[in-house]
């Protein structure tokens, strides 16, 4: 047993690795700035990018975050690239290094430029001529390098220190432009060891340290720990209520196969199967929140938001809600009724045809003993590997629920994440619940091999 | 397929279900008749014309013919109108909606029409794609098995070289990068295979590399895939990618539904695959000296095929509640575009508008039911045997 716990636990770790990779590149390539949104947070951001306190400050952030390091441990780069390109902070100058290397490949000569533009600005902005630097921050061709210069030589004749900064900017464009460049390359493969974004935020994350959020700048950890805690509480109250109810009914009307209640309460299952959860729960909203139609129907309390202030603790939070919470988790017990029902109707017939149980029969043990003693049992098995399997989907399941009924659960926060490109929060929420999904699927199949001896250690 | 319609056509349910799929079929079909601002067929001062097609809409005839509902899903009533409750009663008013319009004044009953084409299309076409990935993978890894596909150590080395040199001068070439893919890629790859099989017996005819063969564990590969697939769940993973990609249309949706749902298929093909290859047929068909791809296709296949009807007919159901569900959260294809959960989801901002949660409701219960029960009917049928 414990040799396939700890094969089991080692086969995670690759799927969890591929996971983590999966969903640091999906941070990645979303686009999302995060030294920008850190910015905006610690109320740092100013209107000009081009101005020097702003590039002050997002240097300072950026090597805060470890942003200014290379991506992975290793990259792949047309040789005229230099391996020092990520350190360039400011992404409007990275976007700019980047057309220039496109269309001059020379990266020194570039980099002579650039500076020649830094020193240009600086001298524009003390003397507060901001328009003037702005035009140059997205041109890279001759041409239009040319109708620029044409136009800032009008503006500034009568600033003499701009003018020099200025006939050393052209110098520098003339040297790029003039240069000879090939259109053949060919990769070149740089390591940066472990000075890399990706080593620096897999280590904070193996002591479950995934940063800041990127809109109010909270650690995430408290943020989703909090979130699961709802989550896994009102899913783990949906499946419990559930499989007690069904339990029972999947039984009784198996027990009279083919009885009143085994037609109609089954045909009324199996369409509840087919209603999806959002629309029963809307339905519910609409109809029995509200007075409107007969003062009957005024059943549940109205959605609102919920109070989190007194209270401490998630369960206690619950009950302090609960009046709440009763219309959410009925929707879900019922959803999750009539998947596990069915399982248990079909389970418990499937059980009756088994030798044994003719066997018991024939033998003079009546109907009900028979199926009380022996079929009951047998037929709860496969029972059990549903309703594990029903633990994380009701975890996942429940993000239309909770965004339906403003629940601060796992789903909620996803959704709001991604309403506000928060991809911080969202990469580490997709870790997390794999990862809970993963416990889980393993702690059902430990389980199921002590209840069941038959089951054998195969790993496949 | 003939017996699979058998099997439903058996059941007075399955004859129902499918009467309720085809209605379907037929409305999403002639969506653009049923619900349309202009007339079918009208006459006018140019004689008779059907302003449905040609566009052009004078006003003015002498008689025409009007679709049944006379809006179109993405007009906004004559007389901007939210909320408007369904009205039965009074026809004459020209501001008739049937079943009543939705948050910006549309009219639901168009709006249900054109949903039932995405619906449909949505369901249908990323269980498609699903199956494509399904039955690929599980063809590898149920028939070859772990040693089944063997290959040259060079060659692999030489074709993983390859790739990665392709990939790299597309990601730099500056081309647009559905060009390069479609020019360059596919080009390439059939060059690159050509030249990867020069390149790795040339080294192992000269000595200095042994040829050995390595087995490739497709199995294990796929089963791994399947345990990264079950880890995540799927509402989260859709919602992150949709999230990714700038412009999501319907194309996206259908992708990501498909790739988010191959897995059962994966693993009933594997499973059939499992118990088809060691059929006496099949090695008799071995030993006959056919070629693999044509055992696979003509003899293997369209034995595990079978049951996989049943997985489809739910795949479908599935995907419709799921693309529902996503555009309900107002996460989907683009708000212009009506759907039935879209609409449901305009009842979110007022809970009073309950015709906009029953009407939109109702449809995709008796579609999501239909293709529930043509399921049912065919895993009845055979898990008997």
């Amino acid at each position: 047993m414990l040799r396939y716990v700890i094969i089991r636990l080692l086969l995670m770790v690759p799927t969890l690795f591929i996971i983590c990779i999966l969903s640091f590149f999906l941070y990645q390539f979303s686009g999302s700035d995060s030294v920008d949104s850190l910015l905006i947070v610690r109320g740092l951001r100013g209107s000009d990018e081009q101005s020097i306190d702003y590039r002050k400050e997002y240097t300072a952030v950026s090597q805060e975050l470890g942003t200014q390091e290379a991506l992975f441990y290793f990259s792949m780069m047309p040789h005229y690239y230099p391996d020092t390109l990520h350190r360039i902070s400011i992404p409007s100058d990275r976007h700019l290094a980047k057309s220039l290397l496109e269309e001059y490949r020379d990266w020194h000569l570039i980099q002579s430029y650039m500076l020649q533009l830094r020193s240009f600005s600086q001298t524009v902005q003390a003397l507060k001529l901001n328009t003037i630097t702005d035009a140059y921050s997205r041109v890279v061709s001759k041409s239009s390098f040319i109708s620029i210069n044409r136009n800032v030589e009008a503006a500034i004749t009568e600033y003499p220190k701009v003018v020099v900064a200025h006939r050393n900017l052209v110098e520098a464009q003339r040297r790029l432009y003039e240069e000879e460049s090939f259109s053949f390359f060919y990769p070149s493969i740089n390591f940066h060891g472990t000075h890399n974004q990706f080593h620096r935020w897999f280590v904070k994350l193996i002591s479950f340290d995934f940063g800041q959020s990127l809109i109010d700048g909270r650690p995430i950890t408290t943020k989703i720990w909090k979130a699961m805690s709802w989550s896994l509480c009102l899913g783990l109250i949906a499946v419990i209520l559930s499989t007690l109810i069904a339990i029972p009914f999947g039984f009784y009307a198996a027990f009279y196969h083919q009885g009143i209640f085994d037609r109609f309460g089954f045909l009324i299952l199996y369409m509840i199967f087919s209603i999806p959860l959002f629309w029963m729960a809307t339905m519910f909203i609409v109809f029995f929140t509200s007075d409107d139609f007969g003062s009957w129907t005024d059943i549940f309390p109205s959605v609102g938001t919920f109070f989190t202030g007194k209270t401490q603790g998630t369960l206690g939070q619950i009950w302090y809600n609960i009046d709440k919470l009763i219309l959410p988790i009925f929707c879900m017990v019922i959803h999750s009724l009539a998947y596990v029902g069915r399982q248990m109707r079909s389970s418990v017939l499937n059980e009756k045809n088994q030798p044994y149980y003719k066997t018991a029969v024939a033998k003079g043990i009546s109907h009900r003993e028979a199926m009380r003693k022996h079929v009951l049992a047998n037929s709860l098995l496969p029972i059990f590997t549903i309703v594990i399997s029903r633990i994380p989907s009701a975890i996942a399941g429940s993000l239309v629920i909770e965004v339906l009924f403003n629940i601060p659960g796992m789903g909620r926060l996803l959704f709001s994440s991604i309403h506000t490109d928060d991809w911080n929060t969202i990469s580490a929420i997709l870790i997390l619940i794999s990862l809970v999904t993963m416990i889980i699927y393993l702690i059902g199949d430990i389980a199921y091999r002590k209840i069941d001896p038959r089951i054998k250690y195969d790993l496949s | 397929m003939k017996s699979a319609f058998k099997i439903i056509t058996r059941t007075k349910s399955g004859v129902l279900s499918l009467c309720v799929i085809g209605g379907f079929i037929l409305m999403a079909l002639f969506a653009d008749l049923i619900a349309n601002d202009r007339p079918i067929i009208a006459k006018s001062a140019d004689g008779i014309t059907m302003p449905i097609f040609s566009g052009a809409d004078s006003k003015s005839y002498e008689w025409s013919m009007q679709p049944i509902i006379r809006y179109k899903s993405s007009s906004i009533g004559s007389k901007v109108s939210p909320y408007q409750s369904p009205a039965i009663s009074d026809k004459k008013n020209k501001n008739y909606h049937l079943l009543g319009t939705d948050h910006i004044g549309r009219d639901v009953a168009a709006g249900i029409v054109s949903g039932s084409r995405w619906a449909l299309l949505i369901g249908v076409l990323s269980i498609l794609f699903a199956l494509l990935i399904g039955i690929t993978l599980g063809t590898l890894s149920g028939y070859y098995g772990d040693k089944g596909i063997r290959v040259s150590w060079i060659m692999l080395a030489a074709w993983i070289f390859m790739l990665v040199i392709m990939l790299f001068y597309i990601r730099y070439s500056g081309l647009n990068a559905s060009t390069a893919f479609l020019v360059g890629a596919i080009g390439s790859i059939l060059s690159y295979w050509a030249l990867c099989i020069k390149a790795s017996e040339m080294l192992s005819s000269s000595g200095y590399i042994k040829r050995t063969l390595i087995s490739l564990p497709m199995d294990l590969i796929v089963q791994r895939l399947h345990e990264l697939w079950k880890a995540v769940p799927v509402l989260f993973i859709l919602l992150s990618i949709l999230a990714l990609v700038t412009n999501p249309d319907v194309w996206t949706l259908i992708f990501t539904i498909g790739i988010l749902s191959w897995p059962p298929i994966s693993r009933l093909v594997r499973a059939e695959l499992l118990k088809v290859r060691e059929m006496n047929y099949i090695k008799a068909a071995k030993i006959g000296g056919l070629s693999q791809l044509h055992i696979i296709c003509k003899h293997a296949l369209p034995n595990a095929i079978a049951p996989l009807f049943v997985l489809v007919s739910f795949g479908i159901s599935g995907a419709i509640v799921v693309e529902a569900t996503l555009s309900f959260l107002g996460i989907g294809i683009s708000p212009d575009n009506v759907t039935w959960g879209s609409l449901m989801g305009s009842a979110r901002t007022n809970y009073r508008a309950w015709w906009l949660a029953v009407f939109p409701g109702i449809c995709i219960f008796l579609l999501v039911l239909s293709f529930n029960t043509i399921g049912e009917r065919l895993r009845e049928h055979y898990e008997k045997y």
